[in-house]
């Protein structure tokens, strides 16, 4: 196999591009609708689920405090106390109040377990269904989502990534286009999305013109797929730059109830982005919500975080679901693991990590809400019901976009991978 | 007596000779000054290239004829100090006629101030050091000084690694900062050890933290041993002040006044929580969720190494199992060490490593041939070499930088860092997010190694305040009083306001005098006028609070989080294009109308010659005839058209890689 195949792919298509800009039909066409191929994908499940909402609480999220409460035992949940919820017989943590009035819309997996009891290592397997390499960098499951079901509208990015580590987005061996967008602040939109003002319209295209001229010369000299790829990018920036549904990364367009709704925070601002993004025709956006990490005062730490998450899921569910949008976006919430029933009084009543049984949960998408899947002891220590891996997570969400989870994808070393591994989707969820 | 009665000039003189002594001892203690040893350099750099040259034969390989000057030296100034030469310092080099050229910029480059800002972030990446520490409330500070200040003094990396190891205490004191090593774990001993493994002996043994390594020879148990190292030592210090002052804040018996809780909580989080207690007990109990096999839960295990060579052979814990740990780690006996090092020092200066990915390195077995080096006898020489040295970073990258491997052109075809490489030619690199950050501030801020930030020596603003000295005066004030004086110290800051200081007699006014004498601070006085005037956030990156928010430049460029080791990327993205086309390049650079690049560019006089200084200034080369003809007509429109150049320069491809 030659390694280099897909860097010689790759130039065929630059030349192709470089021809038409060469003709002067435009500045914008290099990698043209390549991967905006959403018009044609028949999805494997009828009424499928069109975008997904992934909500990811990094730092392992204590499902002992959050989403796990029903028929715990008083001295795991330590100072947590169960809620009654708008779904009959399901309770949640008093710590997720707003989120306890939407249960009727959510499926929590309370049977999840992982094999990776370290941060980077968890959050890997959970968001690229594969175990941490040295020899390769898995895409992360936004990416994958992208390649297989295409852009929705070709001119934004397929998948955006909120408050997200740059790493964690990564497109892995499919390259930098399948990468999600980092957005920073919630508030600032799309950094750096419209031509300053200190450059007429001419000067820039001008400018854009002779840039690409030494870049054709430049790329005659030198052939690597990073520098293509880098110079590919220009077109996708055009482009976004130029469509109308650039207003999608706005939130200072939403009415000031609208914002409050959400919560002033960096998360409760990112899920509010992340819905006017869906509206646009995002394929995947991650919002990440940090700081679960609650190694030391627990029970301090996590109604902290957990108010965030709260005032953000609920607004999130209550708002798509009132625009009738909740039936095609999937949300789910994801964390790496959860953390131990041991409260360790050394550490002010902290809790480690607990790879063996945490808690997700899924909305929307064709997802049955007021249910569960999978159970744990009274403890909370052990899955004793519908033993979930991240992998099935994975699947779940593939099949709730109806996309083949056996679709395999070479990467340029000639190695086969799929978007969920070996995983199995929980059919049982959908009605 | 007799010293007293010393004119202040003659006591100056006495110390000047006194220092002079010493230095001249020392000197001839340590056997060779290697980093200033040229001939040393030139034969170890020969054997290097002949070395490589006998692989090109094996694998009949021709090498690509060898980079010209220009090419040559933008390579150097971004591989050894991170970031372009300016117009000035590429026209020097390329108007010497002297034979000996090359040599002197590698030696004048890696004695700069550059370089001590490169290998500083390349450090702190590896190192995972960042400006704050936990949720954000804890300054992380003291770790960053740390690492700053070994890489000024070139401190030997098994020095650096045995601090690193093995320092206890608060990390403010002097010398102390490397305990942030492992408070920047604070309740994760069995991550921080993960990483301690893939830091200096190459091992992935992480997955062994849970259950017995599915893919390779590691067991639960390994990791274990190895975690009892440094099980039973804390992070905090034991300082009896620091208890002191966490009581008044939120103990059982915290101080009643609001605004006293807030200056005890700023004093807690800057300056008293950071530090690390206790030598390692070198016992530790297996989890009670152990599954692995070898050993049952809550077995006590003795710490032992992962490669022969450490043990404790008591049950019971003692306090020097960090020491014996780190001794070796260092040691001759754990090749690893000095394999890794040299291996990163090479992927440094090369592009790509001797064997990838350069933290993990798996012997090979009758089952699987293990990690593959690409040139067997370049990897055992640099080891060697390094070991030779003594350790000494910089003048084993001196050796690197001065082979003719590295002065090699660029290789034009595509390079899969994953199959091994014969180095015939320079792979192709795109910048660092600190390289293309560092070399566009080039363009605009004069001198810009030395313009520096507060990073490392940030000001003291309590409960919204600004105490008007930075936080490591105000560790001096409060580093020897007892609780009772910390007490009167909280009070002043109470009823300080700037104002106040007006009157003379406050001791905010007597530490702005101290700190007036301190000579660093006298000179950032006298430079400071050079760069009035120019954008305080310009500065490199290694000046900047790290890491940089998600939305700088520089996160959206890739630098990294510093929550995994070395996790940086260099891979581009569409905001990064955003940013060139309509964000800092526009904005901060050419907007700029300070920027250095249009004192070079408007000395030119013909139009013709200021394409060529841009062209100099940003891609260190003489344009083509073609590239003339292309923007010679801009350069006729005055500065709107020299901006335009500038534009395209900076957004054209050459300008982001490294060949």
């Amino acid at each position: 196999m030659n390694p280099n195949h897909a860097d010689e792919f790759t130039r065929r298509s630059l030349l192709a591009n470089i021809a038409k800009s060469a003709l002067g039909v435009s500045l914008l066409p290099m990698t043209g609708a390549s991967i905006a191929h959403g018009a044609d994908f028949v999805p494997n499940r009828p009424r499928a689920a069109r975008s997904v909402i992934f909500l990811m609480m990094s730092g392992g999220m204590s499902h002992l405090d959050t989403l796990d409460v029903m028929g715990k035992k008083a001295d795991v949940l330590g100072k947590t106390k169960p809620i009654d919820t708008s779904a009959a017989g399901m309770k949640l943590s008093e710590n997720l109040p707003k989120t306890a009035k939407q249960m009727h819309h959510i499926a929590l997996l309370n049977g999840m377990n992982t094999t990776q009891g370290a941060h980077e290592q968890g959050q890997y397997l959970l968001t690229r269904s594969y175990v941490m390499r040295g020899t390769i960098v898995h895409p992360a499951l936004g990416s994958w989502v992208v390649r297989l079901a295409g852009k929705r509208n070709s001119n934004l990015p397929g998948y955006v990534a909120i408050s997200t580590d740059p790493n964690q987005a990564a497109g892995g061996f499919m390259g930098a286009k399948y990468s999600g967008v980092p957005i920073g602040e919630p508030g600032q939109g799309l950094q750096d999305s419209t031509r300053p003002a200190s450059i007429s319209e001419a000067d820039f295209e001008k400018r854009l013109k002779l840039a690409d001229t030494m870049n054709r010369q430049f790329h005659a000299q030198i052939s690597n797929v990073s520098i293509r790829e880098h110079s590919n990018l220009y077109g996708d920036a055009l482009r976004l730059m130029r469509c109308d549904d650039l207003k999608g990364f706005d939130i200072g367009k939403e009415p000031t109830e609208m914002q409050e709704l959400y919560g002033k925070s960096r998360f409760g601002q990112g899920c509010l982005l992340a819905r006017r993004l869906v509206e646009h025709g995002v394929r995947f956006v991650q919002v990440t919500l940090g700081g679960w990490d609650t190694h030391y005062d627990n029970f301090t730490a996590v109604p902290a975080r957990a108010k965030e998450l709260d005032d953000g899921l609920a607004a999130l569910l209550q708002d798509l679901h009132r625009r009738g949008m909740l039936k095609d976006t999937l949300v789910v919430l994801g964390t790496e693991f959860g953390r131990t029933p041991e409260i360790i009084t050394e550490h002010q009543d902290g809790r480690d990590h607990f790879p063996q049984a945490f808690s997700c949960l899924m909305a929307g998408g064709g997802v049955t809400g007021g249910s569960f899947y999978g159970k744990k002891d009274d403890k909370g220590s052990k899955v004793v019901e519908g033993l979930t891996s991240p992998q099935d997570l994975n699947a779940t969400i593939a099949y709730a976009l109806g996309l083949p989870v056996d679709q395999v994808v070479v990467s340029p070393s000639g190695r086969p991978f799929t978007i969920a591994d070996k995983g199995k989707p929980i059919t049982s969820l959908f009605s | 007596m007799i010293r007293i009665q010393l004119s202040l000039r003659a006591a100056t003189a006495f110390a000047a000779a006194a220092l002079i002594l010493s230095s001249q001892a020392q000197l001839a203690r340590k056997q060779t000054d290697f980093s200033n040893d040229q001939e040393w350099i030139r034969k170890t750099a020969l054997e290097i290239d002949k070395r490589v040259g006998t692989g090109f034969q094996k694998a009949k390989v021709t090498p690509v004829p060898a980079a010209d000057d220009a090419r040559w030296l933008r390579r150097i100034y971004l591989d050894a100090i991170g970031r372009i030469p300016s117009h000035e310092e590429a026209k020097a080099f390329l108007a010497d006629a002297s034979a000996d050229k090359r040599e002197k910029v590698v030696s004048r480059l890696l004695d700069s101030e550059g370089y001590v800002s490169h290998m500083y972030n390349y450090f702190a990446d590896l190192l995972r050091a960042t400006s704050r520490l936990g949720d954000g409330t804890r300054s992380g500070v003291p770790y960053l000084r740390w690492i700053r200040e070994s890489v000024a003094t070139n401190k030997p990396w098994d020095k650096m690694t045995s601090e690193l190891l093995t320092t206890s205490g608060g990390g403010w004191e002097e010398g102390k900062g490397a305990v942030g090593y492992f408070e920047r774990d604070r309740g994760m001993p069995l991550d921080n050890m993960a990483n301690t493994t893939r830091i200096f002996l190459g091992t992935h043994i992480e997955c062994a933290q849970c259950h017995d390594h599915p893919y390779d020879k590691w067991k639960q148990t390994d990791f274990y041993e190895m975690a009892a190292f440094t099980h039973g030592m804390s992070t905090g210090s034991n300082d009896e002040r620091r208890k002191y002052v966490n009581e008044q804040y939120n103990g059982k018996n915290e101080n009643p006044d609001p605004k006293k809780r807030e200056i005890y909580r700023w004093l807690m989080e800057n300056i008293y929580d950071f530090g690390v207690a206790g030598g390692g007990d070198g016992v530790i109990k297996l989890p009670m969720d152990f599954k692995g096999k070898g050993g049952k839960p809550d077995e006590l295990v003795k710490a032992k190494s992962l490669f022969p060579g450490a043990r404790n052979g008591s049950n019971k814990p003692i306090d020097d199992a960090r020491e014996k740990f780190a001794k070796w780690v260092t040691s001759p006996d754990n090749p690893r060490f000095s394999m890794l090092m040299a291996n990163r020092m090479w992927k440094r200066a090369m592009g790509i490593g001797l064997f990838e990915p350069v933290d993990k390195f798996v012997e090979g077995t009758r089952e699987s041939p293990g990690t593959v080096v690409s040139n067997p006898a370049v990897m055992e020489f640099l080891q060697t070499t390094l070991t030779e040295c003594g350790f000494d970073l910089k003048a084993f990258q001196k050796v690197l930088f001065s082979t003719r491997t590295y002065a090699l052109g660029t290789n034009a075809n595509p390079v899969d860092p994953r199959m091994p490489y014969t180095f015939h030619g320079r792979a192709v690199r795109r910048m660092s997010a600190e390289q293309v950050w560092d070399s566009m501030a080039t363009l605009v801020v004069p001198d810009i190694d030395y313009r520096k930030g507060s990073a490392l020596n940030p000001t003291a603003v309590v409960g919204g305040r600004n105490l008007g000295k930075t936080v490591y005066d105000v560790y001096k004030e409060v580093s020897t009083l007892k609780p009772a004086e910390i007490s009167a110290w909280v009070d002043k800051v109470i009823s300080y306001s700037p104002a106040s200081s007006k009157g003379g007699d406050s001791m905010m006014m007597m530490d702005s005098m101290m700190s007036a004498k301190d000579s660093n601070a006298a000179a950032a006085t006298k430079d400071s006028a050079k760069w009035s005037g120019y954008n305080a956030g310009l500065l490199r990156a290694a000046e900047l609070s790290a890491p940089t928010p998600p939305d700088h430049f520089l996160r959206k460029f890739g630098q990294s989080s510093r929550e995994v080791i070395e996790g940086g990327s260099n891979e581009s993205d569409v905001t990064q294009v955003l940013s060139l086309i309509n964000g800092h390049v526009e904005k901060n650079i050419i907007a700029e109308s300070k920027a250095v690049v249009y004192k070079a560019i408007d000395a030119a006089a013909s139009p013709e010659d200021k394409v060529k200084a841009a062209f100099l200034a940003v891609l260190t080369r003489n344009p083509t005839p073609a590239e003339l003809d292309l923007l010679v007509p801009e350069a006729k429109k005055g500065r709107e058209g020299i901006k335009n150049i500038l534009y395209v320069l900076l957004n054209s491809n050459e300008f982001m890689f490294i060949l």
